[in-house]
């Protein structure tokens, strides 16, 4: 109401005019970025959005927890921010369903985001046909990590395909080095679990359980194979691993300790922190062979519906889905743009590698977070963490865990 | 009943009136949210609560939840013997003190020390210590005894007994510093006549002192009960749950559906359990104690 009085009056003067349209973008956005590099980047958002006309109003909460109850609370209580942080994924699906979100179709529409944006993350950011979100990043939830001094003081080189990984990692623990550094907490475990199917090329398997919820593929040898590798994998990794943190994990990759881990990209900040530079001290591998499969995980911004600022939520879009201000974003922190028609010729070798890899649509794949609910996705993480832990649990009970866990959470 | 008749405030008065704001944080605060989570238990919510009835729905899946399971057996399993331990632990405490041992004060301000510091950092603590590639196993491998082991916190069989050690390291001085109050507090008196009957210090005590400081014991078993049920700092901080879900208590499982995992319905139907449990298990020591009397 206040805005359309305002812009009635402000055909009077063109002085009056330019400073309601600066009043009326006003954006409050509320995000978790407050760690460094997360800070500095989200810095490069505000400048764009300022450049172009906008008045940026921080938001910042503690972490996505907070994020989550603070956002939910503000917006059913009427009083929307109006632009708010999400993981892409079903998280927000609850909401749109709900008619609480701004459907911004007609700005994907004008945008091309269907065609700029992996098949995967633009069914991430749809519900029932319609675009509710804004994909700002992608990281890579797959990634191995390798220290180049300890590989080569073992004598060990990354094999072509899966079935020399093992005998490498034999090499290196006769070297005297800790195999594969790993992070004993369950996310990291679940992290695990699903590299190694994209290491060994389990594709049917990852679409069945996770993306799917097909309990068929739990009766398959492919499922019993992969599950014997997955247990014969914990003998590779240290005894002090329970409840380590995966940074530091990480540290034992850099330190010289361990070979290797495998680790989301948020991992390389560690390496580069500590002075190593990719293609030279370290090397991240996405896959064996040339079969570079890449898991998505993504942010997004949603935009709550019920203000009656649209203007600044347009500019927001516009802004945000900007190719070039995406790669600047990703630039400062460390993930690469949704968009695959940005410029990246300005990140490291490990991004490059990352975004050749994205633009392979059969390799893309959505990560758990974006295809299946926080639900279903922590169920599955319960068995995983649970038949990694108990030596004594076999593939079948392991299977059996599985089904449990997608039957449960089934909607 | 007749007790808490007594002190609703339907008197008129000042002092009646002065207490009404208090009633009104009961009712609302404590006594509407109880309801609302159990009403949501009721519901299909997940991340945002939907007022839609679904039934026992949450329950049952509860109920067939392994994690569930495991973490209520770990709760009782752990309330057992941090109760019992603590209980034991700070009792003897209080009791060598009492005996007026050498440098009491100081050794009193040791014994009382650790439950000045948070289960978050106790649980830290704890964790580097009894880590195998960090503490004390480490350290002493190092010192020549290769074939030391003390890796609790890591083995799924003995992690949740870690947990309990730090929870009984960190509290049995509280326990400690109630007795002492307790046992200062008996009538010389009564020792004399325990020496003129000529009974065994030791006999004194668990036969004639411990009894008499009945009243005290309970308020520390209390206490120490609501620290189990709470229970989920320390765990966090130690061992997030793990490995596996070794060390997963209900709390823990509760936030995790809240917050993590967006499932707002089945964290309800989760504490509701959980305030039913402790209910029916205070009922019977509330009726004994407060109500049986009247």
């Amino acid at each position: 109401m206040t805005y359309r009085v305002k812009r009635l009056l402000s055909g009077t003067t063109l002085a009056l005019a330019a400073a309601t349209a600066a009043q009326a973008q006003e954006a409050e956005v509320m995000h978790w970025w407050t760690s460094g590099s997360e800070a500095a980047a989200l810095q490069v958002f505000i400048g764009a959005y300022e450049a172009a006309g906008g008045t940026w109003t921080d938001n910042a909460v503690p972490d996505f927890e907070s994020a989550i109850a603070a956002a939910t609370s503000a917006i059913i209580g009427g009083n929307p921010p109006d632009a708010l942080q999400f993981n892409a994924g079903t998280q927000f699906a609850d909401l749109a369903q709900l008619g609480y979100l701004t459907d911004l179709s007609p700005l994907a529409e004008a945008g091309g985001w269907k065609a700029a944006l992996p098949a995967a993350l633009y069914g991430a950011v749809s519900y029932g046909g319609k675009v509710y979100a804004m994909p700002v990043d992608n990281h890579g939830e797959n990634w191995l990590w390798l220290n180049r001094s300890v590989m080569e003081k073992a004598g060990a080189e990354l094999p072509d395909s899966w079935d020399g990984f093992f005998p490498m990692l034999d090499k290196i623990k006769a070297a005297g080095f800790i195999p594969v550094a790993h992070g004993g907490e369950g996310w990291q475990e679940l992290e695990l679990f699903y590299q190694i199917m994209m290491f060994r090329g389990d594709d049917a398997l990852y679409k069945g359980i996770v993306l799917d919820g097909d309990t068929s593929v739990l009766d398959t040898p492919e499922f019993t194979a992969f599950a014997e590798d997955f247990r014969k994998l914990n003998d590779y990794v240290d005894p002090g691993a329970p409840g380590r943190k995966w940074n530091d994990a990480t540290q034992m990759v850099i330190s010289g300790q361990a070979a290797m881990q495998f680790m989301g990209d948020w991992a390389k900040g560690e390496f580069t922190a500590a002075g190593m530079e990719p293609g030279k001290d370290f090397d991240c591998v996405l896959g064996l062979g040339g079969q570079d499969r890449f898991v998505i995980s993504a942010d997004v911004f949603v935009l709550p519906s019920g203000g009656d600022n649209a203007p600044a939520q347009e500019l927001l879009a516009a802004t945000m889905m900007d190719p070039a201000v995406q790669a600047d974003f990703n630039a400062v922190k460390g993930g690469l743009p949704a968009r695959l028609d940005a410029d990246v010729s300005g990140l490291d070798a490990c991004a490059q590698k990352g975004y050749a890899a994205m633009q392979t649509p059969e390799f893309q794949v959505a990560g758990p977070e974006i295809s299946a609910s926080a639900d279903r996705v922590g169920a599955i993480q319960d068995a995983v963490t649970q038949y990694w832990n108990t030596p004594s649990e076999t593939p079948d009970d392991f299977a059996a865990a599985l089904r449990d866990a997608i039957a449960m959470t089934a909607e | 009943m007749a007790t808490l008749a007594g002190k609703l405030p339907f008197r008129p008065g000042g002092a009646a009136v002065a207490l009404w704001p208090a009633w009104i944080i009961v009712l609302c605060a404590y006594l509407g949210t109880m309801v609302w989570t159990v009403a949501v238990s009721l519901t299909p919510s997940k991340l945002v609560p939907v007022m839609q009835f679904a039934g026992t729905h949450q329950y049952e899946r509860l109920f067939k939840t392994a994690r569930w399971m495991t973490s209520v057996e770990n709760m009782l399993v752990f309330g057992a013997l941090f109760i019992a331990a603590s209980m034991v632990l700070g009792t003897l405490m209080a009791i060598a003190l009492d005996r007026k041992i050498a440098a009491e004060g100081v050794v009193r301000t040791i014994w009382l020390y650790p439950y000045s510091l948070s289960f978050i950092v106790t649980g830290v603590v704890w964790q580097w210590m009894m880590n195998p590639s960090l503490g004390i196993q480490k350290s002493v491998n190092a010192m020549g005894w290769e074939n030391f082991r003390f890796d609790w916190v890591t083995d799924p069989d003995r992690a949740l007994y870690a947990v309990v050690l730090a929870a009984v390291w960190q509290s049995a001085g509280l326990v400690m510093a109630l007795m002492l109050a307790g046992l200062r507090g008996i009538d010389e008196d009564l020792w004399k006549a325990i020496r003129v009957d000529g009974i065994p210090v030791w006999r004194g005590y668990v036969s004639i002192i411990l009894p008499v400081l009945r009243p005290v014991m309970v308020t520390a078993v209390v206490l120490l009960g609501i620290a189990v049920v709470k229970s989920y700092d320390l765990v966090v901080a130690m061992t997030n749950g793990g490995p596996g879900m070794a060390t997963d208590v209900p709390a823990k499982f509760i936030m995790d559906f809240l917050f993590v995992r967006a499932n707002v319905g089945f964290a309800s139907g989760a504490a509701t359990v959980m305030l039913v449990a402790v209910a029916a298990a205070i009922a019977p020591w509330i009726y004994a104690v407060y109500l049986r009397k009247r």
